[in-house]
């Protein structure tokens, strides 16, 4: 697998969409779970001016999710994930763009499909999940900012151009109803989590 | 000059926004996830996946793939937000 040589912020941004796709996709595994309780922690930042913002708040969150990761069970996560997002009509969350936005948005599914034709990408043969779900986003942003064997890392326009238009119109609201959810313990951690991840990417990006 | 890197190798992507001043307000922002994230994304990467798991990869150039098998995987939510 090809490397590409970044700087020591994209490839932890690569690395937390890589991890946050792979949560969304399916239950974390004990040697996920396990990988996760052992983490570092992150660093709050220093400079006052960050205080209260994003960058600060998420230190907390990753504190919150490795104890979740610690105290959890693959068995219990596997049963809370089927319990939340399977299940033909039936499950309790949505983590499809398509659910959010709703028809007065266009057409989310056809959008992104044609975003990631556009990138050269497609859905892996055998994948069971239209293009809309947050994990394929998610994914999708991972490519951008590391690259594969194929592609250079995505200048940071295009990163921002992918997350503005397919992320940031609809994820939070995902975000916020994992969170608010009766059933959700878990993964009303992870959904913080990612909730403060992408809040910082959308900041960051808006900078660039 | 102000890019930061002297080299300009052929394995080493240089963006060109680097050398700009707003890259580096951007990465003192991100400094809680990168330099000073002391790896945490880095210990749980060797738990994930290959890319090869991975939901999204390189369109074939047969473009054979293009048909996706929605009728294996209709839901209630996309028939109602497509209509």
């Amino acid at each position: 697998m090809v490397q590409w040589q970044l700087e020591p912020e994209d490839q932890a941004r690569a690395e937390f969409y890589a991890l946050l796709a792979r949560l969304f996709t399916g239950a974390p595994d004990a040697g996920l779970l396990a990988a996760i309780a052992h983490a570092p922690p992150l660093v709050p930042p220093t400079h006052t001016d960050d205080a209260g913002t994003e960058p600060a708040n998420i230190a907390g969150a990753w504190d919150r999710l490795r104890a979740a990761s610690a105290a959890m069970t693959s068995e219990a996560a596997a049963d809370e994930f089927h319990t939340l997002f399977v299940g033909v009509g039936r499950s309790e969350i949505s983590l499809y763009a398509s659910h959010y936005l709703g028809p007065q948005s266009g057409r989310p599914l056809a959008e992104i499909r044609s975003a990631l034709a556009e990138l050269g990408l497609a859905r892996r043969p055998g994948s069971s999940e239209f293009e809309d779900h947050v994990g394929v986003m998610l994914e999708t942003m991972r490519m951008l900012v590391a690259g594969d064997a194929e592609r250079r890392p995505a200048a940071i326009a295009e990163q921002r151009a992918f997350f503005e238009r397919h992320i940031a119109r609809w994820v939070f609201d995902c975000c916020n109803a994992i969170e608010r959810c009766a059933i959700a313990n878990y993964y009303a951690r992870v959904a913080q989590f990612t909730g403060c991840f992408l809040a910082l990417e959308r900041d960051s990006l808006a900078m660039a | 000059m102000r890019n930061s890197s002297p080299r300009n190798s052929l394995d080493a992507p240089v963006p060109a926004q680097e050398s700009r001043p707003v890259d580096v307000k951007r990465r003192r922002f991100l400094f809680t996830l990168g330099a000073g994230g002391a790896g945490a994304a880095a210990a749980v990467a060797g738990a994930l996946p290959a890319a090869a798991a991975a939901q999204v990869a390189a369109a074939p150039t047969d473009d054979q793939n293009a048909a996706y098998r929605a009728t294996e995987h209709v839901r209630d939510y996309y028939r109602t937000a497509k209509l």
